[in-house]
C-alpha cells in the first residue's frame, strides 16, 4: 500500500514536471525486465492470492522470498545507472539482508503487531507465527537479529494504512518515487534512445 | 482538408507504443516493489 502511494505520488510528479517542461515523459528501456516477473509471481501467489497463498506450505515461504528478492536484486544491479536504482538497490539488500539473517521472514516485535492492530482478535497472532498472510514473523526483539532493519516504523494511528514498515521500504519508496520523476526531465531524449 | 492516412496511422501506433511501454514500465516498477518491500499487516487471517 505504501509501496504503491509511492508509485502513485512519482507518476504524478513526473508527469507535472514533464509537463513543466512542455515535454512527454520519457520511456527508458529496462534491462533484464522480465526478470521482475519470474521473481515476483512466486511471492505474490504466497503473499497476495488467497486461492494460492492458503495452499503453499508455511515452510516455503522463506525459499520464496529470498530467491525472488535475490531475482529482483539483480535486476536493480542491472539498472544502476537510472535514477532512484541506487536507493532501490540499498532499500531492497537491506530487506534482504534481515531477511535472511531470520530464517527467512521478516521480522516484526509483539509490540509492533499491536501498535498497527490493536484490536486483533486474540489468536490473531502469536509469538513465532507468521503474521497473517504477510512476510512477515512475530519475533521478539531479543530475537531478532538486525531489528533495526525489521519492520519497526509504523504511521501515525490517524494514518488509513496501519502496517509496519522497514528503514529497506522507505528507500524502496524513495527510489521508485525518484525514478518515476526523472521520467519528466526536460532531457530526456538520450535516456528514451540509450538502453 | 487532406488528410494524409498513412501519417495518422502511424502516429496513432507510436502513440499506441508509447501508451503500451509506459504501462509496462509502471507494471514494472510496481512489481518490483510489491516484491522488494515487506511492509507487515495482519490483513486478512
Amino acid at each position: 500500500m505504501i509501496l504503491l502511494l509511492a508509485i502513485l505520488a512519482g507518476l504524478i510528479a513526473g508527469y507535472t514536471r514533464a509537463r513543466l517542461n512542455h515535454s512527454a515523459l520519457s520511456i527508458p528501456r529496462l534491462r533484464l525486465a522480465w526478470l521482475v516477473l519470474i521473481a515476483v509471481i512466486p511471492q505474490l501467489l504466497a503473499t497476495e492470492f488467497s486461492f494460492t497463498r492458503q495452499r503453499i506450505p508455511v515452510s516455503m515461504i522463506p525459499p520464496i522470498l529470498v530467491g525472488s528478492q535475490v531475482l529482483l536484486l539483480l535486476f536493480a544491479l542491472s539498472n544502476l545507472r537510472r535514477p532512484g536504482f541506487i536507493l532501490l538497490g540499498i532499500g531492497l539488500t537491506l530487506n534482504l539482508t534481515v531477511i535472511t539473517l531470520n530464517g527467512g521472514w521478516m521480522p516484526i516485535s509483539p509490540d509492533t503487531v499491536t501498535n498497527i492492530a490493536p484490536d486483533a482478535s486474540p489468536g490473531a497472532w502469536e509469538i513465532g507465527e507468521r503474521l497473517g498472510f504477510s512476510k512477515d514473523l512475530v519475533m521478539p526483539v531479543s530475537n531478532t537479529r538486525l531489528w533495526a532493519l525489521s519492520d519497526r516504523f509504523v504511521f501515525p494511528g490517524w494514518f488509513p494504512a496501519q502496517v509496519a514498515f522497514s528503514i529497506g521500504d522507505v528507500l524502496i519508496a524513495a527510489g521508485a518515487f525518484l525514478f518515476l520523476f526523472s521520467l519528466g526531465a526536460p532531457s530526456n531524449r538520450l535516456n528514451v534512445l540509450s538502453d | 482538408m487532406e488528410i494524409n492516412l498513412h501519417d495518422l496511422t502511424n502516429m496513432l501506433a507510436k502513440i499506441d507504443r508509447r501508451h503500451v511501454q509506459l504501462a509496462l514500465l509502471i507494471m514494472t516498477m510496481i512489481l518490483f516493489v510489491l516484491g522488494a518491500g515487506a511492509p507487515g499487516a495482519l490483513g486478512d487471517h
